[in-house]
């Protein structure tokens, strides 16, 4: 998040992060330095998925000499999947259910609706990048050291259940005031996936 | 030709009705009052005219349609609660609204100083306080020298010499044939600088004109006067205050 000039993709994924901190936190107060509240919300997600990783390629070794069935295997990387997209992204869902200033500060900006769900959806993806990255590349190099594509179609699978359940948390948990707020999320996630 | 012009404008919350049918028109040069008492309906008009909310009816920027998108260049808004981007300092949210804008930095220089937020430009937005959000969200709204102003209870949290500052703006922005839509239910500040005042009641418009002609079709001997009377509160007030 430091460095370089801030964009306004860049303000948003560090506004989306720094609500997300903070209506997650039990007295709902804001820290008083976003940033280190951002930029340790950047370093979990690169433990947690450097983490995942070696957990992922560990595992498939140990399936090497006790070969679990199919319908396991997928299971077992189907929860790891989707337990880390949901981690990285459960504090974004509350920032878009919590906040509408996000919203309202980017539609008072002579910006077209549909490069600002772009943006929107590019931001949500910086929240997962590396989790993403970590994920695909460890389930397939876990899948060839197995020799069976389960633990990648798992992993796969888990990411799109994630991604899902985090729609369908915003959509039950928003207001219908913030339609637009919602459906921006949604759209944005949705976008995610493809 | 105006440069809004809102046409029986309805918004919902659910089964609420929060604006029920409402019109009227902000001139070139005019600056229009919202007035009404909590809960009137001002603030969904005017998060409706910025398209901050869904709505029914028409909201015609200049002839060029709905305010959305490049056409949200020609307008500047302060909400109520200032839309702001909390986790940047004061300075990177000003720079990026002005290069999304395309603003130079020199208009926004003069009004961060006019405002006093030059000792703010560092801090995060989060952690100002809500005086200094206001002035934060009210340079936004007026570096790129808008044609139409929409402010939602402006002056709530300001002090003194930025409320000042801001009649200056407005009444400047006015003379330069800019147009101004605000809310507020200080009557003494829509008496001060509005040329025309619509009255909002339970989401409807049940009065409009001058600051003179609503005395006069109230018949009553104040602004203060016709706006009770307007909302039927004057029997009620009265009352209030003879049991207390």
């Amino acid at each position: 998040m430091r460095g370089g000039r801030l964009t306004l993709e860049r303000a948003l994924a560090r506004e989306i992060l720094y609500q997300g901190y903070t209506a997650s936190r039990q007295s709902g107060f804001g820290p008083t330095n976003p940033v280190r509240s951002v930029s340790r919300a950047n370093t979990m997600k690169y433990a947690l998925g450097s983490m995942w990783l070696i957990v992922i390629v560990g595992y498939s070794f140990a399936l090497r000499f006790e070969r679990a069935a199919p319908l396991g295997m997928m299971l077992i990387y189907f929860g790891w999947g989707g337990l880390l997209i949901v981690s990285n992204l459960l504090p974004a869902s509350y920032a878009v259910q919590g906040s509408s200033y996000m919203r309202d500060a980017l539609y008072l900006l002579p910006i077209d609706e549909g490069e600002l769900e772009r943006m929107f959806a590019r931001a949500f993806m910086s929240l997962i990048d590396y989790p993403l990255v970590a994920l695909l590349a460890g389930s397939a190099l876990a899948s060839a050291i197995v020799g069976a594509p389960y633990p990648f179609l798992g992993v796969v699978f888990g990411i799109e259940v994630a991604i899902i359940a985090i729609e369908a948390t915003i959509f039950a948990f928003s207001s219908a005031s913030k339609s637009q707020a919602k459906s921006y999320a949604m759209r944005a996630l949705s976008a995610s996936c493809r | 030709m105006p440069v809004l012009r809102v046409s029986n404008l309805r918004v919902r919350y659910g089964n609420k009705v929060a604006v029920d049918g409402i019109s009227f028109q902000v001139q070139p040069g005019e600056v229009y009052g919202l007035l009404g008492p909590n809960g009137a309906g001002k603030t969904s008009t005017i998060k409706a005219v910025v398209n901050l909310v869904d709505y029914e009816g028409e909201v015609d920027l200049m002839g060029m349609g709905r305010p959305r998108g490049e056409l949200l260049n020609h307008v500047g808004a302060v909400l109520e609660t200032p839309a702001l981007l909390e986790a940047l300092t004061v300075k990177e949210f000003l720079e990026l609204v002005a290069s999304v804008r395309g603003v130079d930095g020199r208009r926004i220089e003069a009004l961060v100083q006019a405002f006093g937020l030059s000792e703010h430009l560092g801090s995060y937005i989060a952690t100002l306080s809500q005086g200094n959000k206001q002035r934060v969200a009210i340079v936004s709204a007026l570096m790129h020298r808008p044609r139409l102003l929409v402010l939602d209870e402006p002056f709530n949290a300001l002090d003194v010499k930025s409320a000042r500052i801001l009649k200056e703006v407005i009444q400047n922005h006015r003379r330069e044939g800019g147009a101004v839509l605000f809310s507020t239910h200080v009557m003494e500040i829509a008496e001060r600088i509005c040329d025309r005042i619509g009255i909002l009641n339970e989401g409807r418009l049940v009065m409009e004109g001058t600051t003179r002609s609503i005395i006069e079709q109230a018949r009553a001997g104040s602004l203060e006067e016709a706006f009770l009377r307007a909302i039927h509160a004057e029997e009620e007030v009265r009352e209030i205050a003879e049991a207390l």
